[in-house]
């Protein structure tokens, strides 16, 4: 089907073709009528004479016609789109899919029951010959009625489709909708997108993200002209808190994303059930405010507990996202268990001498339960602390190693501090996944003092050096080692931290499971380095062990709507007496149980729709919890215009630029340019025509 | 011809009416362009002088009267003819032409503003009237006849001044009839006329029957007549240069044709020549004189030739 590049001249191409037909209207002499003395010389030339005469005029007339409309369209550029099936347009038949805005803007006010109430309108001007379908989409797509459904199975899910708290992402549905109407041969094909064309929703859409050129796409808008909305957009709070700890702030980052500033709104902070603690805030237009709120002296008095709480703003038009949900632990000491490998008598040789030491010095500031053992314990001992240290430990077992990772995996904090007694085949052994490191050889001599190594750098942007970081809070410089173990990093989440001035390095990193493992590269006793003897040894090990303790990369507790939980955990507990409870404090039905690879059972839960907090309870364990909150994108109602999505979504439709996305971005440009011109060069051909028709013209209208 | 201005153009000529006067300004004007008189008498009665003009011939001068008065004198006879002369008027519907279309059923006078046009019959009129008039002038005697598929009117030669009125007079009250078919008043007439004479045919010639007309006028010529036929055209049927598309409608049998002339010009002057020669061949081959008379040639193109023919006669 031929489209026009100025279709425009075509239109005059049409009216200059009535030129010639109305000036041979008008020029259409009215035959004069004359009393002729006698009709028989006429009536002997007129037959065969007037009739190619007239034959003659005829071809004149079709031949300007002809010209001026050829003209018109030379001028027009025509060229042909490259629709794979002409037959697609033709035909009555209507093919409708219709996608409604399920995300949890459209709570906004009465953006909802407005889109049902516009999609049973469009309803209403399609009858049984047409194809209709129904999309649901938020975050996914969900085909509730395939093409071709009857209507009133279509007019029912509309009146059963609810809001979801989920974002938003219109392509997919888009390109779902385009899918389901590809195949499609027969009949006009419609998109109707129903929803409040927020701008989050098309943050996916890249360039060659087109509709097929033959889907024709209309956009019902049923968002407000203006809108007000504030949310809570995120808490930062450390996910364990230490009891004695100093200064613990929550921060609630709350988001005024209307055109009026607000002022003096309440901010509630809500723990336990009951109001700890309110704010007020002033928010300008489009902007963010946090709330802070100070909770250490929240847990002062109390034992170690799991905590459950959110963050509360008054109502506004759009309520879901004004509740934002925590959860943390308090502790009221760190209990670390130090596996110390090479015991000795008198007391000051020991391994864990300058450890024991420092611990105990320090525990007014940070309260550290230290607990010393000779191997390493059993799992249930270990699930007891927080942080496990191996000082100078030689050797484990395949029991000892699966323990370890265990625990790490877990949560558990690990450092690994090495000696003479270390046997780096078992640390690469067993323990290889576990290790952030492999030791390659011992580096200098102990008893050798004038040759040593300093600790020359180290991470400052590290939680550990972070408190060394301002001028004169610590050097590290000063220490002197005299012998380290060579080793060089493995895997992907592995970090270097330190590094002794000759590069080698000192201090590593790595994240396992849900835990942390740090690995020492030296002695934690004065065998090897003079580290114990100096000043940042006692806040080095304090911030260590609080780094292993209470640092977590991942909140595992924290999810967003829709998401899937995997809980762990219920080794000793009956599974299948597990209960779920949602924010509603509904048993909601478990959707999966299966075993990980060391055969212990992991529940998988699905029906995260709702934010709030959730619990788990089992028969014989306190309950656990973990909260689910919204993904506040979607709070942000800020639409983008129609006139723009359809150029977005419409282009200039060309098919092959859309398809050919495995070619080279400028093959691609010169293929879709090389396609465009050469299906524009009609214009060319049709001039040509044009002179070709004016000689002949010319050559006849002199012959009459 | 038409240029010099001793010639009248019928066309102004039409606007006068009075047929007498026409005729009179027709021949007067003619006769006083000649060196020699026409006015020839053989006998032999004197009858009265008359001054000398210029142009009469001098052996007329009586010189005994020149003598007595000084002053020159013409003799004149009561002159005796010997030619009768007939006059025949085709009055067919066709000879109507060209009519103006918004008048085009009606016969009667033409408004001022068709001045221009002046039918065949028009034209036949006046040249009949002049042929008369000078005929009259002459002593001849005329007689006149007009028919179309009958005959209408029959009027024997004679040479009394008051016949010439009655042809006159007839001439104003013409009938014509949707028909041509003028072999069977020609018959009639050739019965009729028993004294040899000069016989004049004016007529377009458009006969229903070709040889029912030539054989018509051969029974003239049997009969020892000379016959001249003033074959009267339009200029419009001779070249036929119409411009735009035209509703030809028959002035005699009404029938019908719209057409585009430009396309049919060559084609109609091929059939029209043809239609041309062979009148002119065939009346050549009779012994008639053939004339081509253009209603737009003034009327004394026709009294010349028919001078020469009255000549050649006695």
């Amino acid at each position: 089907m031929p489209f026009f590049l100025t279709p425009l001249f075509a239109i005059a191409g049409i009216i200059g073709a009535s030129i010639p037909v109305v000036i041979h209207l008008l020029n259409r002499e009215r035959a004069q009528r004359l009393i002729f003395s006698t009709l028989r010389f006429i009536q002997m030339s007129h037959q065969t004479n007037v009739q190619r005469h007239h034959l003659k005029r005829m071809l004149l007339l079709l031949l300007r016609i002809l010209i001026l409309t050829l003209l018109g369209l030379a001028f027009a550029r025509p060229f042909f789109a490259a629709a794979p099936d002409n037959v697609q347009q033709n035909g009555a038949k209507r093919n409708v899919l219709m996608i409604l805005d399920t995300s949890y803007s459209m709570q906004y006010q009465q953006n909802f029951p407005t889109a049902k109430k516009e999609a049973l309108k469009i309803l209403a001007n399609l009858d049984d010959t047409d194809a209709v379908g129904l999309i649901l989409t938020s975050n996914k797509p969900s085909v509730v009625a395939p093409l071709g459904s009857e209507l009133s199975h279509i007019r029912a899910a509309l009146n059963t489709a609810v809001v979801t708290n989920e974002t938003t992402d219109y392509l997919e549905a888009l390109q779902t909708a385009d899918e389901i109407l590809e195949p499609v041969l027969i009949g006009q094909k419609s998109i109707y997108l129903i929803a409040d064309m927020q701008r989050s929703g098309w943050n996916n859409f890249i360039e060659t993200d087109k509709l097929s050129p033959d889907v024709d796409i209309t956009f019902i808008n049923v968002r407000a002209e203006r809108t007000r909305n504030v949310a809570i957009t995120g808490i930062s709070v450390p996910p364990i808190i230490l009891n004695e700890q100093k200064a613990t702030q929550l921060v609630a980052r709350i988001y005024n994303f209307g055109d009026e500033p607000v002022e003096n709104m309440p901010v509630h902070l809500i723990i336990d059930g009951q109001v700890m603690s309110t704010t007020k805030l002033d928010i300008e237009s489009n902007d963010i405010n946090d709330a802070i709120f100070k909770i250490d002296s929240l847990f002062s008095s109390g034992n170690e507990a799991t905590h459950t709480g959110w963050v509360e703003i008054p109502d506004d038009a759009l309520t879901i996202d004004n509740q934002h949900y925590f959860m943390l632990k308090s502790l009221t000491s760190i209990k670390v268990l130090c596996v110390n490998g090479d015991y000795r008598t008198p007391v000051h040789q020991n391994e864990t001498f300058f450890l024991k030491m420092a611990i105990e010095a320090g525990s007014e500031a940070v309260p550290i339960d230290l607990t010393e053992t000779r191997t390493v314990p059993d799992a249930e001992t270990l699930a007891r602390y927080d942080v496990l240290i191996l000082a100078n430990v030689a050797e484990f077992t395949a029991n000892d190693a699966n323990v370890l990772k265990e625990y790490v995996s877990t949560g558990g904090g690990l450092m690994v501090a090495v000696g003479d007694k270390v046997q780096g085949d078992s640390y690469q052994g067993e323990l290889s996944a576990l290790m952030p490191c492999t030791f390659v050889q011992p580096f200098g001599d102990a008893f050798a003092r004038e040759e040593f190594w300093l600790i020359a750098t180290v991470n400052y942007e590290h939680p550990i050096f972070a408190p060394f970081k301002e001028p004169n809070h610590g050097d590290f410089g000063k220490a002197r080692v005299y012998q380290y173990l060579e080793a060089v990093p493995v895997g992907n989440d592995t970090s270097i931290i330190a590094t002794y001035d000759d590069g080698n390095p000192a201090l590593f990193e790595k994240t396992y499971g849900t835990g942390r493992v740090l690995c020492f590269t030296s002695t934690l006793d004065r065998e090897w380095t003079d580290l114990p003897i100096r000043a940042v040894y006692l806040p080095f090990l304090h911030e260590s062990i609080k780094y292993l303790a209470l640092k977590r990369d991942r909140r595992p507790f924290d999810y967003h709507v829709g998401d899937s939980i995997e809980l762990r955990g219920f080794e000793d507990l009956d599974t299948q007496k597990l209960a779920i409870f949602n924010p509603d404090n509904e048993e909601m039905r478990l959707n999966l149980i299966t075993e990980d690879n060391q055969g212990a059972p992991v529940v998988t839960y699905q029906n995260t729709g709702m934010p709030g907090i959730y619990s788990v309870h089992a028969p014989g364990a306190p309950p656990r919890y973990f909260v689910v909150n919204l993904d506040t994108v979607e709070s942000n109602l800020a639409a983008r215009e129609i006139e723009e999505l359809k150029s977005m979504l419409m282009g200039n439709n060309d098919a092959n630029a859309t398809r050919a996305t495995t070619l080279p971005a400028e093959e691609l440009v010169s293929k879709y340019h090389g396609d465009v011109e050469k299906n524009q060069g009609v214009w060319v051909y049709l001039l040509l025509a044009v002179c070709a028709l004016a000689v002949i013209e010319m050559f006849f209208a002199n012959r009459i | 011809m038409r240029d010099k201005p001793r010639f009248l153009n019928p066309a102004i000529l039409a606007r006068i009416g009075n047929l007498e006067f026409i005729a009179k300004l027709v021949v007067e004007g003619f006769i006083s362009g000649l060196h020699k008189s026409p006015y020839h008498g053989f006998s032999v009665e004197f009858s009265q002088y008359r001054q000398y003009m210029p142009g009469d011939d001098t052996k007329h001068i009586d010189w005994k009267a020149y003598a007595r008065t000084d002053r020159y004198y013409i003799k004149q006879f009561e002159e005796e003819t010997n030619l009768n002369c007939y006059l025949l008027l085709d009055t067919s519907r066709s000879m109507m032409y060209p009519l103006p279309e918004e008048n085009a059923s009606e016969t009667g006078p033409r408004s001022n503003n068709t001045i221009e046009k002046i039918t065949k019959l028009q034209y036949s009129s006046f040249l009949i009237a002049s042929l008369a008039y000078f005929m009259a002038r002459q002593r001849d005697a005329v007689g006149f006849a007009y028919f179309n598929n009958t005959l209408h009117e029959y009027l024997p030669a004679r040479s009394s001044p008051t016949h010439l009125h009655t042809i006159l007079l007839k001439l104003e009250t013409l009938e014509t009839a949707k028909r041509t078919r003028m072999g069977t008043p020609l018959h009639q007439i050739a019965e009729r006329l028993t004294k040899r004479g000069l016989v004049i045919f004016i007529s377009d010639l458009y006969d229903e029957n070709r040889d029912e007309l030539i054989a018509g006028l051969e029974h003239l010529r049997y009969h020892g007549h000379e016959v001249i036929v003033f074959h009267v055209l339009a200029q419009e049927e001779l070249n036929f240069d119409y411009k735009r598309p035209i509703r030809f409608i028959d002035s005699e049998t009404d029938e019908e044709i719209s057409t585009t002339p430009e396309a049919i010009q060559a084609s109609y002057l091929q059939h029209f020549n043809e239609f041309r020669e062979t009148y002119g061949v065939a009346l050549r081959q009779a012994d008639i004189d053939y004339n081509l008379i253009d209603t737009a040639m003034p009327i004394d193109f026709a009294l010349s030739s028919y001078l020469a023919k009255r000549q050649g006669f006695l």
